[in-house]
């Protein structure tokens, strides 16, 4: 008796989760076909004996989850933010990395996914407040659960979570930015067919992601033009010795060497070749500092600081004295 | 989508057939009598030799199509409720249904037998 209670129990709860999954669908079938899928689910539960079932319906609805969403919308509804949202999260990082990459995922999943997932929990047990104490703890817990794995990634992760951070923050801003622009549209084409006011908050929201997608590519055209050389020779075959001692001293992590040839004429923007590409001074430092462990980094931390300012000033210290030659 | 609407008034299976997979094996577990959703599951399961394993998002994936279709209906038979838990929703082939049913199995058997007769024993499990 008190073995078929556990059973019912274990049932009734991989059901909830169940019914949480089902977001995955579009509203309209959930709505007329929700109770009949989690009660086919219960029964496969029941009368499979739970072996295998999550694997066969997890997979199942991999399958048939955009096969609803592209019926749906050519039934005319109306795709979910939320698809969208995943669908932008996906291919985003595709696109710019060139392929689906498993740790651009995990990093995707660990500090974005996971986090909206816990502020979400923590809203409900604080503001929403539509459940008891029991229940409000279990949210609190599971929120601030939501951020340990992002929290023990960026320690993993050492020195360059700065980067990983800024990489999660500008994808969430291209998404939002994206999901604002396309909610503006449809909402101003939707108030068209209607003949009704087009909503404000719709057409605010996506002002605001117009002003964040144009700060965005503004700041990409801005350091990719802070990443040309300036005017003047910078190839490899009129470098100067003190330009090549430079490179080797940035390779190897001479940080006196660098600071003192930085000061000087030597060239820090001629790329030299090396296994993996080409790299100037303060790309060799900075590859370096990538491959090598946290303990071995410092050198070549302080090379890149030492670089930077001295690439930007080049032109203005020795760019003249350089077209003249 | 109009031509399928016409040939459902007129009974017509012909706009229907071929079937897809997931479709055309719900329908002939129905041809087998009413069935509630995992009793379709487990009869497609059965047909299929195991080989076709629903879940339940692409059985009422497919199940909302046949139904828009006029294939099959919700049955509004409903078993003793202490044999059967009255949550539990059953389906029925409708007339068109049944006459789709026929006709797929009429082209599936043909399939098999103009196989039989044009391929190499060999290709069919002979022996030669």
């Amino acid at each position: 008796m008190a073995a078929e209670r556990r059973t019912d129990a274990r049932v009734d709860r991989a059901c909830t989760n169940y019914r949480r999954v089902l977001i995955a669908y579009p509203r309209t079938f959930r709505e007329e076909f929700g109770d009949d899928l989690v009660q086919a689910f219960r029964d496969l539960l029941l009368m499979s004996g739970e072996r295998g079932v999550w694997w066969r319906t997890v997979r199942d609805l991999f399958a048939s989850a955009p096969r609803e969403h592209v019926a749906a919308m050519r039934e005319g509804k109306r795709p979910s933010p939320w698809l969208l949202a995943l669908v932008l999260v996906l291919l985003i990082p595709a696109v710019l990395t060139g392929g689906f990459l498993p740790e651009v995922y995990l990093m995707i999943g660990c500090l974005l996914v996971l986090p909206i997932i816990g502020i979400n929990r923590l809203h409900r047990a604080f503001v929403v407040r539509r459940t008891t104490g029991g229940a409000i703890l279990g949210l609190v817990a599971v929120g601030i659960a939501c951020f340990v794995p992002g929290a023990a990634l960026l320690v993993w992760v050492g020195p360059d979570r700065g980067w990983v951070i800024g990489a999660m923050v500008v994808l969430a801003l291209i998404v939002g930015s994206v999901l604002g622009i396309v909610g503006g549209v449809a909402a101003l084409i939707r108030a068209r067919k209607s003949g009704e006011r087009t909503p404000r908050q719709a057409l605010v929201g996506a002002g605001v992601a117009v002003v964040v997608i144009g700060g965005l590519i503004s700041a990409a055209y801005i350091s990719y033009r802070n990443s040309q050389p300036p005017t003047g020779d910078h190839s490899v075959a009129n470098a100067s010795a003190e330009t090549r001692a430079l490179w080797v001293a940035a390779d190897t992590g001479d940080v006196e060497t660098v600071k003192r040839l930085a000061a000087t004429c030597a060239d820090p923007w001629v790329q030299f070749p090396t296994p993996d590409g080409k790299h100037d001074a303060h790309g060799a430092a900075d590859s370096r500092l990538l491959d090598l462990p946290d303990d071995q980094e410092p050198p070549y931390a302080e090379i890149m600081k030492i670089l930077g300012p001295a690439k930007e000033s080049w032109y203005d210290r020795c760019g003249a004295s350089a077209a003249e030659k | 989508m109009a031509k399928a609407a016409k040939a459902a008034a007129s009974e017509d299976p012909t706009p229907f057939v071929p079937l897809a997979p997931a479709p055309l094996h719900i329908v002939l577990a129905l041809n087998r009598g009413e069935r509630h959703g995992y009793g379709i599951i487990k009869e497609v399961e059965y047909l299929s030799d195991g080989v076709i394993k629903m879940g339940p998002g692409s059985l009422y994936g497919s199940i909302k199509k046949l139904v828009a279709q006029g294939l099959i209906e919700e049955s509004d038979v409903r078993p003793d409720p202490a044999l059967d838990d009255e949550r539990r929703k059953y389906y029925r082939l409708t007339g068109l249904g049944r006459a789709v049913c026929a006709a797929e199995l009429e082209r599936l058997s043909n399939l098999v037998a103009r196989t039989q007769r044009s391929a190499p024993a060999r290709l069919i499990g002979g022996t030669a």
